[in-house]
């Protein structure tokens, strides 16, 4: 239960700091936070407490049903961790070029746009 | 299921095309247009075995049902797949000459774009549906800043932002909903979510539903769009404004309408955001000066047309909000393109300041996408609105009320940027030839304007398909196989 509430603490703090700071690298951090917060919660969804892993080699079908942790979660955090990761690529590339154009990487400073 | 292999050829040429443009940069507009010809040929031929045959269904690797990945073309997702490969490969062909600079990053994170659509458009899996709208918003963040100006960039940092929060919000509400059913495939979770009744479910729809909402531009999230599908070359605007956001809204009706089939209320929040969409969207474009601008904030009002029709939940209703996804499509990125040739010829985005020339093919194009707009008798905006303007009438007729005025401020704006761009013949620049693959587009779109408002049978018709097969028990029978 514990995992959770941590995890959503996570996501809360990610989503504060992508909102609400004014720094575009703070931004992203947030956004970091709050991807691994959703990360952290789609593994423990899967998980088992003394779980084993999910290999049939070792031992029997009945035995993995109830003892082995679930893969699938995994499976999918790995590609999200991939996705977050270009993301964060693209992200941090574009904040370079708002830099290097307009000297500062301050949202406020930076917005010029109307809503 | 032959679409299914022109998404792969999209997907695969994308990476083909940097590969042979280490050699020279010339031939990556040619693989381009041959790849999305590829695509429009093979959606075509799916479309015909789809309204033949029924529902299409694809296990990868052959792994059956709720283990594998499965793709499944239907009645409903044929239809967008056949707007993204056609408006795509439109789009691509207006490109041709357009586009003079850094061609290989433009045709290669386009065919990504026009792919990654594809792929939302097939997939009967939630997550991989997730996957697929990340590939789409990564592109589009690229496609966005593609101009390199400050403008530019600022808008597809904003794009970033709001879009992450919206990604973040899809794939909590899929953990949620994997938390509590242990499965992925959306035949699959229909099937479960009839059997169970959890508290987690209202949460994760809130958050898969509002995700996309964000995504398809709905108007208390709409802030990203009108920065964002204007910084982009006008061919990107079009596929941002005339697809990008209609997949959006094809994945809030196939989550709906599949997944979520047991929870009314999600219905009732479409009608509350179309409507504001609507009337605030076309407000706002009303006051605008800058070309695309006024457009990206009309596509804010159209996406609130659907999204209210969608809402009502009827049969006649849903039709008529897939009819005018369809025109919403076919318009917006006529009028996008268009903007593109006047934009360049005019040298400014200001509409109170051009005052150039232009060829009379221009004026008359732009003039049937904003008659359409309009919702004009004999274009295709009309048969669409109609539709809904009848289905609304039925449910509520205030909505009626509402939707009539706000296609009267549809024509205000559109007639006032026609007037305000083609009828003060101030400046000097001479008419010069458009070349003709960008005349090319540019007509067949005019023409299919034209075409669904003289017979609306046609589009439907095809809605009509669409709806008739909306109730999911055949898809879950055709994705599970039994």
């Amino acid at each position: 239960m514990l995992v959770y509430v941590i995890s959503m603490l996570m996501v809360g703090l990610g989503a504060y700091a992508l909102m609400l700071k004014e720094n575009l690298i703070k931004k992203m951090i947030g956004l970091g936070i709050m991807s691994n917060g959703i990360h952290l919660f789609l593994i423990s969804v899967g998980y088992k407490i003394g779980g084993v892993a999910p290999i049939l080699k070792q031992a029997g079908l009945e035995y993995l049903a109830t003892h082995s942790v679930d893969p699938v979660p995994q499976a999918l955090v790995m590609t999200s961790i991939v996705i977050n990761i270009s993301i964060t690529a693209v992200a941090l590339s574009l904040i370079i070029q708002a830099y290097r154009k307009t000297g500062t990487i301050e949202a406020d400073k930076l917005r010029s746009l109307r809503g | 299921m032959d679409s299914f292999y022109g998404l792969m050829t999209l997907l695969i040429t994308a990476f083909v095309i940097p590969v042979v443009s280490l050699k020279t940069e010339k031939l990556a507009p040619y693989i381009a247009v041959a790849s999305s010809f590829v695509a429009f040929i093979l959606s075509t031929t799916t479309a015909f075995t789809v309204f033949r045959e029924g529902i299409q269904v694809q296990q990868m690797e052959g792994w059956p049902a709720p283990f594998g990945i499965t793709l499944a073309v239907d009645h409903l997702s044929i239809i967008p797949i056949l707007l993204v490969s056609a408006v795509g490969f439109l789009v691509i062909l207006f490109s041709f000459r357009f586009i003079s600079r850094r061609k290989t990053e433009y045709y290669s994170i386009t065919l990504l774009l026009l792919g990654s659509l594809m792929g939302v458009l097939h997939t009967g899996d939630m997550f991989n549906l997730f996957v697929f709208l990340e590939i789409s918003a990564i592109t589009s963040y690229i496609l966005v800043a593609f101009k390199k100006e400050k403008e530019s960039i600022e808008a597809s940092i904003k794009y970033l932002i709001i879009n992450s929060i919206s990604t973040s919000m899809i794939l909590l509400g899929i953990a949620l909903l994997y938390g509590a059913l242990g499965t992925l495939n959306m035949a699959d979770l229909a099937l479960e979510m009839s059997a169970i009744s959890d508290t987690f479910m209202p949460i994760s729809m809130g958050l898969i539903l509002s995700g996309l909402a964000i995504k398809s531009g709905f108007v208390p999230f709409h802030t990203w769009l009108p920065d964002a599908h204007p910084a982009a070359p006008s061919p990107i605007s079009a596929i941002l404004s005339g697809l990008v956001i209609s997949v959006g809204m094809y994945a809030i009706i196939r989550v709906s309408s599949t997944v979520y089939s047991s929870y009314a209320v999600v219905f009732n929040m479409l009608i509350v955001l179309g409507v504001i969409s609507m009337t605030v969207g076309a407000l706002m474009a009303l006051m605008q000066h800058d070309l695309k601008r006024m457009l990206a904030y009309s596509s804010i009002s159209q996406m609130g047309y659907i999204g209210m029709a969608v809402g009502m939940a009827t049969p006649l209703g849903l039709a008529g909000g897939i009819f005018h996804l369809i025109n919403q499509a076919i318009i917006k990125s006529l009028l996008f393109l268009c903007s593109g040739v006047i934009i360049h010829k005019a040298g400014t985005h200001d509409m109170r300041k051009m005052g150039a020339k232009f060829s009379s093919f221009t004026a008359g194009v732009f003039l049937i996408g904003v008659l359409s707009l309009a919702g004009l008798p004999f274009f295709n905006g009309f048969s669409s609105k109609l539709l809904i303007y009848i289905a609304s009438f039925n449910a509520f007729p205030l909505l009626t009320v509402i939707a009539v005025v706000t296609s009267a401020i549809t024509a205000a704006y559109g007639i006032k940027a026609f007037v305000l761009i083609f009828m003060r013949n101030t400046g000097k620049s001479s008419i010069t030839g458009m070349p003709l693959t960008m005349q090319i587009p540019l007509a067949i779109l005019a023409m299919l304007c034209i075409l669904l408002g003289i017979i609306p049978g046609i589009g439907e018709s095809l809605a009509g398909f669409a709806v008739s097969n909306l109730n999911n028990m055949p898809y879950i029978r055709a994705v599970l196989g039994g």
